[in-house]
């Protein structure tokens, strides 16, 4: 009895490691910024950081913009990996699955600068030198596809791999066309991977500053937060984010604690 | 033979398929490759020449300056010194993330409550999706709390603590799926062989985990190492004259890029520093990914 309540506190202390900051940030949000300089150690009340996400006209544009680049990457990436792992599913030729799996590795391993400066020159060959006039938003839709496509592929491989052709087969012999068995036996059977590559990649695009900052000129959310100096209206929009994510998880508990009780119940 | 020839009778087409898959069908294209059409242009286009194009700008001087005006930013003193700093920075914080998580992942995949192990997972994913840079600010605030100085940051303890806090989760995440699966029984048998608790976790759980441990370790240290917000945005700021911020390569590379645009010497600087960066990182995590063959090998292949 003792050794669980010691073993569930070396849990909860690491659970607390990775949130206490993450609670100090929140307090602070509430503090003033300190102009050019760093934040003031001293806590001073305000709700600058607060007021300026609902008033800054920039931090808006950026968050909107985010908002739309991020769900047109994510829809892009859950699009193409779908296809690349139906492609894959029982495919005999071997050649294919070779160059997806080690292609798909590079963007995995290199380092997001790296895989941005090396884009950029690609991008310079392809479009031409960057002009002053253009943000470059074709470049960072592209920029970010690529760079999170392989996450998404790799994600849904496993779970490709263990669809049965049975169930195809036997749509078929209900006398469905080929399109829509494909929607009613695999996409089906895809749809939770799908939808956590989506959650992934949107919030890999939402969180990348690296990759728009070197290929385009465009103003995002993220490249707001990296650029200068440590600003309270990030810890605000981290808060939020923070208070979402817990929220889902704490919808998720009670759910699966429902399920547990239920099952408990059953095997009575 | 006259079995199988019979066989071959009455399931003609079956048994054809099966003979020819055996030898040739590696290269041969079939109509479901189409639908690879949009990866593989994307590979090509934005994966594979990008890489080439690295190695050419590195390689080739343009107008005004020559090859030796590349190399010539790897005679800088830092150059080196950011490189071996982000490697055993990366190294150190793989190792702290390891220790911290093992113990987590293992009484976590152990217990008994069903809900327990999925709140607690889903809790260390969680911070994941958060802005890192909010998290790297938020950790920066509590760092200049504790040492009561916003310079005091800027040294090598808090980098490896934000390194672990940021990248922590994907050590657990690896280490939980393999443990999670580990067969009870096979602690149970370690038991009953006379094993103590503690040299079960040595003798069994550790060797079971080998594989996760280490690709736990090789994804920690390249995130760690080649990482921008640790020196760019934790420490950033942090630094004086007399006592500059400690700058990785990932920072390094990156200040190159910033000039890329109209600088073709620091585009073709940026590029070299960006190939020698792989080398050495992807060495690393060979070695790291390796040792675990090469100690089955040394142990001669009890695992085998």
């Amino acid at each position: 009895m003792l050794k669980n309540i010691l073993k569930r506190t070396y849990v909860y202390f690491i659970l607390a490691l990775f949130f206490i900051p993450m609670l100090v940030g929140a307090i602070y949000s509430f503090s003033k910024s300190g102009g050019r300089a760093d934040m003031p150690i001293s806590f001073s009340p305000s709700t600058d950081g607060w007021n300026q996400l609902s008033n800054n006209d920039d931090i808006a544009m950026g968050i909107l913009n985010s908002v739309f680049l991020a769900l047109f990457v994510s829809l892009l990436v859950v699009a193409i990996s779908l296809l690349t792992v139906f492609g894959l599913w029982r495919q005999k030729n071997r050649a294919s699955r070779a160059f997806v799996v080690s292609t798909s590795n590079i963007p995995l391993i290199n380092p997001d600068v790296i895989t941005a400066i090396s884009l950029a020159f690609v991008f310079g060959a392809i479009m031409g030198t960057m002009s002053v006039n253009d943000t470059g938003y074709e470049r960072l839709l592209l920029a970010q596809t690529t760079m999170i496509l392989p996450f998404a592929i790799t994600i849904m491989y496993p779970r490709s791999e263990k669809f049965k052709i049975s169930l195809m087969e036997a749509s078929k012999d209900l006398g469905y066309g080929s399109i829509k068995t494909w929607f009613k036996t695999y996409f089906r059977h895809m749809i939770p991977v799908a939808l956590a590559s989506f959650a992934i990649a949107y919030i890999m695009s939402l969180d990348d500053f690296i990759i728009t900052r070197i290929v385009s000129k465009e103003t995002t959310i993220g490249k707001l937060m990296y650029q200068g100096t440590l600003k309270p209206w990030v810890l605000a929009l981290g808060t939020i984010l923070m208070g979402i994510t817990l929220a889902s998880t704490a919808i998720f508990a009670v759910v699966i604690a429902r399920r547990e009780k239920r099952l408990r119940k059953v095997k009575r | 033979m006259e079995q199988t020839k019979s066989i071959s009778k009455i399931v003609p087409t079956t048994f054809n398929k099966i003979k020819k898959l055996d030898w040739k069908s590696y290269f041969i294209p079939n109509k479901k490759m189409l639908l690879l059409i949009p990866y593989v242009v994307i590979a090509a286009l934005f994966i594979v020449t990008p890489m080439v194009m690295l190695i050419v700008k590195a390689s080739t001087p343009g107008d005004g300056f020559s090859q030796s005006d590349i190399t010539s930013i790897l005679k800088l003193p830092t150059t080196g010194q950011y490189i071996w700093q982000s490697v055993w920075l990366g190294v150190v914080a793989a190792f702290i993330s390891l220790l911290l998580a093992f113990p987590f992942a293992y009484i976590v995949s152990r217990s008994r409550s069903k809900v327990f192990k999925l709140i607690s997972i889903v809790l260390i994913i969680s911070p994941l999706f958060v802005f890192t840079v909010a998290k790297v600010f938020a950790m920066k605030i509590l760092l200049i709390k504790m040492y009561d100085d916003p310079l005091a940051v800027n040294n090598h303890t808090t980098m490896i603590i934000g390194m672990v806090y940021l990248y922590m989760p994907f050590m657990i995440v690896p280490l939980y799926s393999v443990l999670n699966q580990m067969p009870q029984s096979l602690l149970e048998a370690s038991k009953d062989l006379g094993y103590s608790r503690l040299s079960t976790i040595f003798k069994v759980v550790f060797p079971y985990s080998l594989k996760a441990i280490f690709s736990g370790l090789a994804i920690v240290f390249m995130l760690s190492a080649t990482s921008l917000v640790i020196s760019g945005s934790l420490v950033g700021s942090g630094g004086t004259p007399s006592k500059p911020a400690l700058t990785m390569i990932g920072t390094m590379i990156d200040q190159k890029a910033a000039g890329m645009r109209t600088d073709h010497l620091a585009a073709a600087q940026g590029s070299l520093l960006a190939i020698i960066t792989i080398v050495v990182m992807s060495a690393v995590y060979c070695g790291v990914y390796l040792l675990p063959i090469l100690i089955r090998k040394i142990r001669g292949g009890v695992n085998a």
